[in-house]
């Protein structure tokens, strides 16, 4: 099979299935984009536009999301008006028990070649004027970037088919159609199929459904997280802002915070946007495939970025919404070929990263469909790394108790 | 008397959210009306047109309404309902922001919204969506400017330009929206005439003289069209400019002119594009069923182009496919007051039923046949292909969300 | 009856929607948009466009069109904030 003879389909056309499609089609490669609803219109387009390596674990989570960051300003200027623009970020703290995890943190990063600092009370306030008096510090990373998901999705996909990929959006793929052995397509819902040599699922929280009935298990789940767009109004700041808190988990200790905040994962983002509104986040629940919005985890959402920014009080609220974040039990996303079915990959499972880590995985993605060695180890991506149902359940209850 | 759970929260004051809160509280039960409006009444309380010898005087209906519903509910006027959580078990949460209504039904009876009519310079202070001159005109006597121009030539800028009548404006016409992809949803201008033509049979009386020359045979009426003044016809005060395009609107701070084009009877430009000078701009892009808080609390939905956009599938009796939650008025299409109304009569025996009430058969019957009379009794259809889209409609529903 | 547009003292009918009053009073511009700085007025009438959005009585983003007018009413527009800057920050 040589490269320039493969056809490719990927199943899915939101961020990740457009990035892919966007790397392949420059290279050459004929690709078709299916996807059962309109581009881009799942996960991606019920998200913030973070670009991050600054809550990554650091190491390989670390490099991975970095080198997604350098591929990513390459390719900004090529992809129209997406709103990119790179800040930076940081992560505020909330209290004084914060510090020392806080300090810890940075110094790991900094030893894995990453350039975070660590800002004193004074430092933190000079350049996040609105932040509460009494947050004593912050962590900055320079790298981190910004851009609007769906202006990026349509970029990537208007750059792919200026290269000659074709794009079929509301167009549901029944299942992966296999014949020798092999991939051999995709059954479309209208009973025809699409053939293709390469078959790349990147279908987010819906791959499993895809790859069950070939009897290939990845433990991607749901997990739904709420926004909150402001009016167009007064702003808090041009910089992104988490808050490191929702870290603490990572170090062992107890997050104190009220009770809501606790029960639906609730972390502070501030984003703005350069429409003039700012979005606030997070929430991180599993609730099944069910998007409706619930006003107590918005109202959680609110009054979390109310204890950061007292002044945000006088802002409006326009709305919030809701989407499905592919979860995986070790937070990092699936990105391989399926052992048991030849010319079957999987790229899914970003979780909340799949802006942040599209370019990265487009590359990988094409890399492997390219037999050309890919920029970083893939093994900690593979599909089959699951590999008993035992221990997806231990990392299962693992990540996910209190 | 406010109860800590109402046995119903109806969102919307117009037409069909008072006639539901009329019947519920005819029936002994506890109503929270909500509605973002300072006053009840909706769209409903600017409607103002001859019908025949007699007149549709939308604010007098209002009050037959309100009086209707007298005491027997809790008002929350000037007041938005954000979000509705829960269920029909365990009861409904209404987020109305300062405080949350508890209830055991919803009913959704938000009506409708206009659809933008984007051109270059539409957002500009005096250029106003054209229900918002009804508004001004009909409910607080203040006339939107004196030297305008509605653009878009269809049954809700004609149902204005006739409320305007006596506002005695020293010029209003009526043109054509202009084309490209901002309006593309409007298909051509020859597409436009097309549709005027579809509705004419429905046309309000003063505009018979339009439906007639509309309702000639094809090529009659590109020969009326050919022969159509250019300076348009006078219709209810206003120029209808059938043969004019508006391209832009000018002005600073405020609107002062709209270019205008004049056009073939194929819907072709001819001649160079000329400034008038106008005070104020009304767009008449048409009217949507408002469903977000449909969407917001889940229910299925389907679109139906001759009901205007998105409505819930529901049952014959108006409930939705989430258990509790029901709809009526233009939120479930766009049709007139008076079909709102009845569907508010009818939802408002659903909920009833809902919350343990026994409906006699010809009570349903009653409120069904109200539905077909007012149907009947319309001075003038919105969108061409209302009956096939209420055929469609109701068997989608029957097969999604029941009987 | 009196009321207060950014700090001027006018009058106006109670009952009125602020916007309306407004309107009538041939106030056309209500307020500028926050990226352009375009200006903005009436448009939908009916809550709906959130375009009449201004200040009253200390709180923000009040829908003019939705607000009737009462006694010593505190009515300011609201000016754009400034553009976001795009620069990698310090």
């Amino acid at each position: 099979m040589t490269a320039r003879a493969t056809r490719v389909v990927v199943v899915g056309a939101g961020v990740i299935g457009a990035a892919i499609t966007f790397v392949l089609s420059r290279a050459g490669v004929p690709v078709t984009l299916v996807d059962r609803g309109p581009l881009g219109g799942g996960t991606s387009s019920r998200c913030d536009g973070n670009v991050l390596v600054i809550d990554k674990d650091p190491g390989y989570q670390g490099a991975l999301a970095r080198l997604s960051q350098d591929l990513l300003h390459a390719w900004a200027g090529e992809l129209g008006d997406i709103e990119y623009r790179r800040p930076g970020s940081y992560l505020a703290l909330a209290g004084e028990d914060e510090v020392e995890p806080a300090r810890t943190w940075v110094a790991d990063q900094r030893r894995e070649g990453l350039d975070f600092s660590y800002l004193d009370a004074a430092a933190t306030h000079r350049v996040m004027p609105d932040l509460a008096a009494d947050v004593p510090g912050s962590i900055y990373s320079p790298t981190d970037s910004t851009l609007n998901p769906l202006a990026y999705v349509a970029g990537l996909v208007a750059k792919s088919r200026h290269a000659g990929a074709e794009t079929r959006p509301h167009t549901p793929v029944a299942a992966v159609a296999t014949g020798g052995g092999r991939v051999a397509g995709v059954h479309l819902e209208d009973g025809s199929i699409l053939a293709a040599d390469v078959v790349v699922v990147a279908a987010g929280v819906w791959t499993p459904s895809l790859l069950e009935p070939l009897g290939v298990a990845v433990p991607i789940r749901p997990r739904r997280g709420h926004l909150v767009v402001s009016t167009k109004g007064p702003r808090f700041g041009d910089v992104k802002v988490m808050e490191f808190g929702y870290l603490m988990a990572k170090f062992g200790r107890e997050r104190v915070v009220p009770a809501d905040v606790d029960r639906y994962g609730v972390a502070l983002v501030y984003e703005p946007t350069r429409a003039g509104n700012f979005i606030l986040g997070s929430s991180r629940e599993f609730v099944g495939f069910d998007t409706t919005p619930d006003p107590d985890v918005l109202r959680a959402i609110v009054r979390r970025a109310l204890r950061f920014y007292p002044a945000m009080a006088e802002a409006t609220v326009l709305r919030g919404f809701a989407g499905l974040r592919p979860w995986t039990p070790d937070h990092l996303p699936v990105v391989g070929w399926v052992p048991s079915v030849p010319g079957l990959l999987v790229a899914a499972g970003h979780e909340g990263d799949g802006i942040g880590l599209a370019a990265v995985t487009g590359k990988l993605v094409a890399d492997l469909v390219l037999e050309q060695p890919p920029p970083l180890a893939m093994d900690p991506l593979a599909v089959d790394r699951f590999a008993t149902e035992a221990s997806q359940e231990a990392a299962l209850w693992d990540k996910t108790r209190k | 008397m406010s109860p800590a759970v109402y046995d119903a929260v109806v969102v919307g004051a117009g037409p069909a959210g008072l006639a539901a809160a009329g019947t519920l509280a005819g029936r002994g039960h506890s109503v929270l009306l909500v509605d973002e409006g300072p006053v009840p009444g909706g769209r409903l309380k600017a409607q103002w047109y001859r019908l025949g010898s007699t007149v549709w005087d939308g604010a007098q209906e209002v009050r037959r309404l309100v009086n209707g519903v007298a005491g027997g509910a809790t008002w929350r006027l000037g007041t938005s309902a954000q979000a509705i959580s829960g269920s029909a078990e365990g009861g409904f949460a209404v987020d109305l922001g300062r405080e949350t209504a508890r209830a055991r039904t919803v009913l959704i009876a938000t009506g409708a919204t206009e659809v933008p009519l984007p051109m270059p310079g539409w957002t500009m202070p005096g250029v106003l969506a054209v229900g918002a001159a009804q508004t001004l005109w009909r409910g607080w006597h203040i006339p939107p400017g004196t030297r305008g121009v509605i653009v878009g030539a269809n049954p809700l800028g004609f149902a204005v330009a006739q409320e305007l009548a006596d506002a005695e404006l020293a010029s209003l016409a009526v043109v054509m929206p202009p084309g490209g992809m901002a309006t593309a949803h409007l298909g051509s201008v020859g597409a436009q005439w097309d549709r005027l033509l579809a509705l004419a049979a429905g046309a309000p009386p003063w505009a018979k003289p339009v439906a007639r020359l509309l309702q000639a045979r094809p090529r009659w009426r590109r020969a009326a069209l050919r022969w159509f003044p250019s300076r348009g016809i006078r219709v209810a005060g206003a120029r209808l400019q059938l043969t004019r395009q508006a391209l832009a609107l000018e002005g600073g701070d405020r609107v002062e002119a709209v270019v205008l084009q004049r056009l073939d009877a194929g819907g072709e430009p001819v001649g160079a594009p000329w400034r008038e000078a106008v005070d104020f701009v009304l767009l008449a892009g048409g009217l949507r069923p408002l469903g977000e808080l449909l969407g917001q609390v889940g229910a299925a939905m389907g679109y139906y182009e001759g009901l205007g956009g998105d409505v819930p599938l529901v049952t014959s009796r108006l409930a939705t496919s989430r258990p509790g939650v029901f709809s009526a008025g233009s939120t479930l299409g766009i049709e007139s007051a008076r079909v709102a109304m009845a569907q508010g009569g009818l939802a408002g025996l659903g909920m009833a039923a809902q919350l343990g009430d026994v409906i006699p058969d010809d009570a349903w019957r009653g409120a069904r046949a109200a539905i077909h009379t007012a149907r009947r009794q319309v001075p003038f259809t919105f969108q061409p292909g209302l009956e096939g889209a209420h055929d469609r409609h109701r068997r989608d529903s029957a097969r999604e969300v029941g009987p | 009856m009196r009321f207060w547009l950014d700090g001027i003292e006018r009058r106006g009918p109670a009952g009125v929607p602020v916007g309306f009053v407004l309107f009538a009073q041939g106030e056309r511009v209500l307020g500028w948009n926050e990226v352009t700085g375009a200006a903005r007025g009436l448009y939908c009438g009916i809550g709906h466009c959130f375009e009449c959005r201004v200040t009253i009585d200390g709180i923000r983003d009040q829908r003019a069109c939705l607000v009737p007018l009462t006694a010593e009413m505190r009515i300011s527009r609201q000016t754009p904030p400034l553009p976001l800057t795009f620069e990698d920050a310090p």
